[in-house]
């Protein structure tokens, strides 16, 4: 004879199935990524040493407060010329409201002093601040082979900004809001939790060619650019993502070069 | 004792980071597994959660909340790699899902089918709340604070979630046995 059955006595066995421990080469991956990667310290939380001697203490000091006097002067200092790029020239979205400053924006150098960096694989040139890690894709956007995205970005990073870029060729014939599409799914249009309606993005360009800013849950700003038959897609992490004059600004640095965009060879 | 781990491993102290992977990796995994029903992706959103708050827990002020941040993390790293699939498959439509290889037997392999096709259509954001409410047993202020939205829309997240689920199998079992259930 048949029961009616408790849906969801069925539901919570079911969502009790399933593993609970971390495999082995997981947790081994994570703890050899910790001595990998580096910690990032806030300016508020040094290290000492303990065994530092009192002179040299001193003179750690000293040398310390010549840096933040240095440091001080160039980024309050008034601007003695325009030069090129300062802000977002050829970026050009509407911005929204953006809240206060990041942490140490005002340490950062003048855009005219940033330097390039050109994309091995994705045919772009960004500048930033001399001195940042510069970390370029070693794989291709999108290769199914790899569960892993981090290969597959150029990384611009700081102790306090951070900037991913990936890259695409657009299928034969795919047009832009074909990709769009295909990209955001059934929800470009009423959004979802984690973007928001298509109306809520901004819209302008990026060196000339049409670009989206839309700002997900991650919390991230994902900029996507349009040029020749390529998508390119520019994010913005962490004090990037509520700075926006000066993701602008790394925005306006950019100069797209699709012609010398570097694909994976078709597998047969 | 936990606390003090936070505070030695914030300090740079890998091999305390390490205790704090054998103390919550698997609660983490057993998470992401059941927010993405995917064995692999679980492991990279696992992987990548713990290696953010490996980076950024000199900025963690207050070590007492290392699970919430922790579990912030993760989920977001759920996301990600949610979304991440959802790109590869529009464009390369090859990788493969998990399917039930992982799980035990309790569940009758019909059900177990409906409910992931169920859980499948769901958001990532409502899988998540979902999950840590039902299987992580956070309370739902707590979920809030991890997600970062309202109580309410929690609220309606997990509505969403549990009527959906619900559907399929009382669906599947008017399907069967039209006679025993109420209309």
């Amino acid at each position: 004879m048949n029961t009616v059955r408790d849906p969801d006595a069925i539901i919570f066995a079911w969502l009790d199935d399933g593993p609970t421990d971390l495999p082995p080469e997981t947790r081994n991956a994570i703890v050899i990524g910790a001595r990998v990667v580096r910690q990032r310290r806030p300016m508020w939380l040094s290290r000492r040493n303990p065994r530092m001697s009192q002179p040299f203490r001193l003179a750690t000091m000293a040398a310390a407060l010549a840096v933040v006097v240095a440091v001080a002067f160039i980024a309050f200092r008034p601007a003695l010329s325009p030069g090129p790029p300062q802000t977002s020239p050829s970026a050009n979205p509407t911005s929204g409201p953006s809240s206060s400053p990041a942490p140490s924006r005002s340490s950062l150098p003048p855009a005219a002093e940033w330097v390039p960096f050109t994309s091995p694989f994705y045919g772009y040139t960004i500048r930033h601040p001399a001195g940042w890690d510069i970390i370029p894709a070693t794989q291709h956007y999108g290769l199914p082979e790899s569960p892993n995205l981090f290969p597959q970005l150029d990384k611009l990073d700081s102790p306090d900004y951070s900037l991913t870029v990936a890259g695409m060729r657009l299928r034969d014939g795919e047009t832009s809001e074909a990709w769009l599409r295909a990209y955001f799914g059934d929800t470009i249009e009423s959004g979802d939790a984690c973007t928001p309606a298509r109306s809520e993005w901004d819209a302008g360009t990026i060196d000339g060619q049409p670009a989206f800013l839309v700002r997900t849950c991650a919390p991230a700003v994902d900029t996507f650019v349009f040029a020749g038959d390529r998508v390119y897609i520019f994010t913005a992490w962490a004090g990037l993502v509520d700075d926006r004059p000066l993701f602008e600004t790394f925005l306006s640095t950019i100069r797209l070069q699709p012609a010398s965009a570097v694909d994976p060879t078709p597998t047969p | 004792m936990r606390t003090r781990l936070v505070e030695r491993a914030r300090g740079g102290d890998d091999v305390a980071f390490a205790e704090l992977v054998d103390l919550d990796g698997g609660k983490c995994y057993a998470i992401a597994y059941r927010i993405l029903r995917d064995g692999e992706r679980a492991r990279d959103a696992v992987q990548q959660a713990f290696l953010l708050a490996w980076r950024d827990l000199p900025r963690l002020r207050d070590p007492e909340r290392f699970d919430v941040w922790l579990h912030r993390l993760l989920v977001n790293a759920c996301y990600e790699e949610a979304r991440r699939y959802r790109r590869w498959s529009v464009h390369v439509r090859v990788l493969p899902v998990d399917g039930p290889g992982e799980a035990d037997s309790s569940v009758r392999v019909a059900d177990r089918d409906l409910l992931e096709r169920a859980f499948k259509r769901l958001t990532p954001e409502h899988r998540a709340v979902f999950v840590l409410h039902h299987h992580a047993g956070l309370p739902l202020d707590a979920v809030a604070t991890v997600v970062g939205v309202p109580v309410g829309t929690v609220k309606s997240r997990l509505f969403r979630a549990t009527r959906i689920l619900r559907a399929a199998i009382l669906a599947d079992d008017r399907a069967n046995h039209p006679e025993e259930l109420p209309a």
